[in-house]
C-alpha cells in the first residue's frame, strides 16, 4: 500500500465505521484507500467535508461499493487529503449510511472479508428480503397482549407448525415475518407473508378437538411470537351465539376455500368453460345489497373478474355465510364480486343488527383474529387474481 | 466519551435509549424529536433493524447553560436488542455518555426487562464501562396499560426487579401519550452533565 497517506491502520483496529466518524468530525476531504488481500484492487471512498460522495470496489460503484466495503473487516486503510475529481454517486448522510451498513452487516446481507477467505466481489444481495417483504405481506395491527400467555423466539427457518399435522395453538405476531406454505405436487407455494400482528392459527383451533393445520408456517429470519390463551379465547367463542359461530366457521371456510383456489392455480388445474351453466346470479358485481344470509340449501359460487376473465374463488355450502358483513369487508361480495347459485338455493337473512351488537363486545384479540381472517381473505384473493 | 469540537465551540454527548424489544425506546425518540423539533438539526436517521429500529438525530436544548464556554449538543440514540444486531450495539454504546433505560411495565415482560439490563451490562462491559458508574436512568413505561386492565407491575415490583442493586432514578412513563418522556431525558442530561463535570474537572 502506499504509504504517501496522511492517516493510516489496519482495518481490525479501526473500522471503516469508526473512520467514518473520524473523518466525518474532521470534515475532511480526500480518499480512503482500502486493502484487503482477498482482492487484486483496492477499495476507495471519496470523502467531501466529512461526508462520503462515491465508493468503488471492483466493478461496484456508489452506495454498493460503499456498503461492500463494510466488509472488509482486516486489511489495511490510508487516507490521502486532497480535492476529489470524481462524481457525486453518494448522497445519503453518513451516519445513516454508517447505521444501514451495520445493520446489513449484521443481517449477513454484505459478505465479510477477512484474510483467511478468498472470495471475489460479492455484491449485496438484498432482493430477497425486499420481495418477500414487500410481496404478499400481511399486516394487521390488532397486537393485543391482555391473552398472551408467552413468548417464544423463532429462527430463520424454524418451523413452527407443519401442514397436516394437529394442534390447536394459536400465536400472535409480535416481530419478525413468517411464511405460510403449502404443499403441491409440484413444490411448496407460498400463501402469504405475515408481518407484525398476524396471527398463526386460525379459529379452527377453538372449534374442533383435533385441528389438523391447513398450512405450514416457518419463521423467515427472526421471529418473536406470543402464544395465545387458547383456553380462554375458546371461552369467549363458546358463549358467542349460535348465528355468530355459525359466521366464524363460514369465514374460517371461505379462507380455506379461497387458499384451494391458489393451489390450484399454481398446479395449472385450470377452471372449464361452463362454470356458470344452470346457475343463477344472485349479486351482481357493484350491488348495494346490505343483507346477510345463511345457506340452507345449494350452493353459491364466488366468482371474481380479472382481465383475463372471470374466475371462480371458492364454492359455499349448507350453514355458510354470504352478503354484507356488518363488521369486515374483505374484498368480496357485495360489491366486488358476482355472486351464482344454484337453482336450489334457499337462504335465509340474517340479523345483521344483532351481529354487529355481538361483535362490538368481543375482546380486542378475539377482533383481531376474525380481522385477521378477513385480512387473508382478501390478500389470498388478490394472489388467485395474480396467478390466474 | 464527550467530544468536544474547538472550532464550533460544542461539545457532543451521546445518550442511548436501550430496553427491551417493543419496549418503546422508538416512541419516546420520536417523541422527543417531534415535541422538540426546533432543537433538533437535520433529519432523524431510522434504520430497518428488525424487531427493534435503530434511530438517531442530533438534539440541541436550549437552557443547559454552557460548559467551559461551549454549547452542549446531544446525539441521542435507540439501540436494537436482539443478539444479532452486535455491530450495530456496538457502535451505538462506543463513548456514550448516558443511558435511559426503557422498562416495559407489563407484567408479562417482567423477564424481558431483566434480561436486556443484564445484557446492557454485558455490553458496557465490553466497552470497559461499569452501569454502576455510568449516568442512568430509569423509566417504567406503559403506565396507560392499567386503564384498559391489561395486567402492570405496580412501581415498587418493577424498582424491586431493575433498581434495587442500581439505585437510579426512575420515571413512570407513557411514552405513547408523551407522559415521563421529558422528564426521564431531563434528568439523564442532568446526570450525564454533573459526571463529565466530575470526571474531567469541568466546572459548569
Amino acid at each position: 500500500m502506499n504509504n504517501s497517506g496522511n492517516f493510516q491502520g489496519e482495518l481490525d483496529f479501526i473500522s471503516l465505521a469508526d473512520l467514518f466518524q473520524i473523518l466525518g468530525e474532521n470534515n475532511s476531504t480526500g480518499a480512503l484507500l482500502l486493502k484487503n488481500d482477498c482482492f487484486p484492487y483496492q477499495g476507495v471512498i471519496y470523502f467531501e467535508k466529512g461526508n462520503p460522495v462515491n465508493a468503488t470496489n471492483g466493478s461496484l460503484l456508489g452506495l454498493k461499493a460503499l456498503y461492500s466495503l463494510f466488509g472488509w473487516i482486516k486489511g489495511k486503510f490510508v487516507f490521502v487529503k486532497g480535492e476529489n475529481k470524481t462524481s457525486h454517486l453518494i448522497k445519503q448522510n453518513r451516519m445513516q449510511i454508517v447505521l444501514d451498513a451495520l445493520r446489513m452487516l449484521d443481517d449477513g446481507l454484505i459478505n465479510k472479508f477477512g484474510d483467511s477467505l478468498s472470495h471475489g466481489v460479492i455484491p449485496i444481495n438484498e432482493t430477497n428480503i425486499i420481495k418477500a417483504e414487500k410481496k404478499t405481506i400481511i399486516y394487521d395491527s390488532a397486537v393485543v397482549y391482555q391473552h398472551i400467555i408467552e413468548e417464544e423466539e423463532f429462527h430463520n427457518g424454524d418451523k413452527i407448525v407443519s401442514e397436516g399435522c394437529y394442534g390447536n395453538w394459536v400465536w400472535v405476531n409480535l416481530g419478525g415475518i413468517v411464511k405460510v406454505t403449502k404443499k403441491t405436487s409440484k413444490g411448496n407455494v407460498i400463501i402469504a407473508n405475515l408481518k407484525e400482528g398476524c396471527f398463526i392459527g386460525s379459529l379452527a383451533a377453538f372449534l374442533h378437538g383435533n385441528n389438523c393445520r391447513s398450512a405450514t408456517v416457518t419463521a423467515f429470519g427472526e421471529v418473536h411470537l406470543g402464544l395465545l390463551d387458547s383456553q380462554r379465547l375458546s371461552g369467549e367463542y363458546t358463549s358467542l351465539s349460535k348465528e355468530f359461530k355459525g359466521i366464524l366457521l363460514s369465514l374460517s371456510r371461505r379462507l380455506r376455500g379461497i387458499t384451494n383456489r391458489v393451489i390450484d392455480l399454481h398446479r395449472k388445474k385450470y377452471i372449464p368453460d361452463g362454470f356458470t351453466k344452470g346457475k343463477q346470479i344472485i349479486m351482481k358485481k357493484g350491488s348495494k345489497n346490505k343483507g346477510l344470509f345463511t345457506i340452507k340449501e345449494g350452493k353459491i359460487d364466488i366468482v371474481g373478474s380479472t382481465k383475463k376473465g372471470d374466475i371462480p374463488l371458492l364454492t359455499l355450502g349448507r350453514n355458510d355465510t354470504f352478503g354484507y358483513f356488518p363488521f369486515m369487508d374483505f374484498g368480496h361480495e357485495p360489491g366486488n364480486v358476482l355472486v351464482l347459485a344454484t337453482k336450489d338455493i334457499k337462504a335465509e337473512r340474517v340479523n345483521d343488527r344483532l351481529i354487529k351488537e355481538e361483535y362490538a363486545q368481543l375482546s380486542g384479540t378475539l377482533k383481531g383474529l376474525i380481522s385477521n381472517v378477513g385480512t387473508c381473505i382478501c390478500n389470498t384473493t388478490k394472489l388467485a387474481y395474480k396467478v390466474f | 466519551m464527550a467530544i468536544f469540537h474547538p472550532k464550533s465551540r460544542i461539545i457532543e454527548c451521546k445518550l442511548v435509549y436501550y430496553g427491551p424489544g417493543r419496549g418503546g425506546k422508538t416512541t419516546n425518540l420520536e417523541t422527543i424529536f417531534r415535541t422538540g423539533q426546533k432543537y433538533t438539526t437535520g433529519k432523524m436517521v431510522s434504520i430497518d433493524t428488525k424487531g427493534d429500529r435503530t434511530l438517531f438525530f442530533d438534539f440541541l436544548p436550549m437552557g443547559l447553560g454552557k460548559i467551559k464556554g461551549c454549547d452542549i449538543k446531544l446525539q441521542l440514540y435507540t439501540v436494537p436488542g436482539q443478539a444479532r444486531y452486535s455491530s450495530t450495539r456496538k457502535l451505538v454504546l462506543k463513548g456514550v455518555d448516558g443511558l435511559v433505560f426503557v422498562a416495559d411495565s407489563l407484567r408479562i415482560r417482567r423477564q424481558e426487562n431483566m434480561i436486556s439490563l443484564k445484557d446492557l451490562q454485558q455490553n458496557l462491559i465490553e466497552q470497559n464501562l461499569d452501569i454502576f458508574k455510568i449516568p442512568l436512568v430509569l423509566q417504567y413505561n406503559k403506565r396507560d396499560l392499567a386503564r384498559e386492565d391489561i395486567p402492570i407491575m405496580s412501581i415498587p415490583e418493577m424498582d424491586k426487579s431493575l433498581n434495587s442493586r442500581l439505585n437510579v432514578p426512575s420515571f413512570p412513563g407513557s411514552a405513547l401519550y408523551g407522559k415521563g418522556v421529558g422528564a426521564a431525558l431531563n434528568q439523564c442530561i442532568k446526570l450525564t452533565l454533573n459526571h463529565l463535570n466530575k470526571k474531567l474537572g469541568w466546572t459548569s
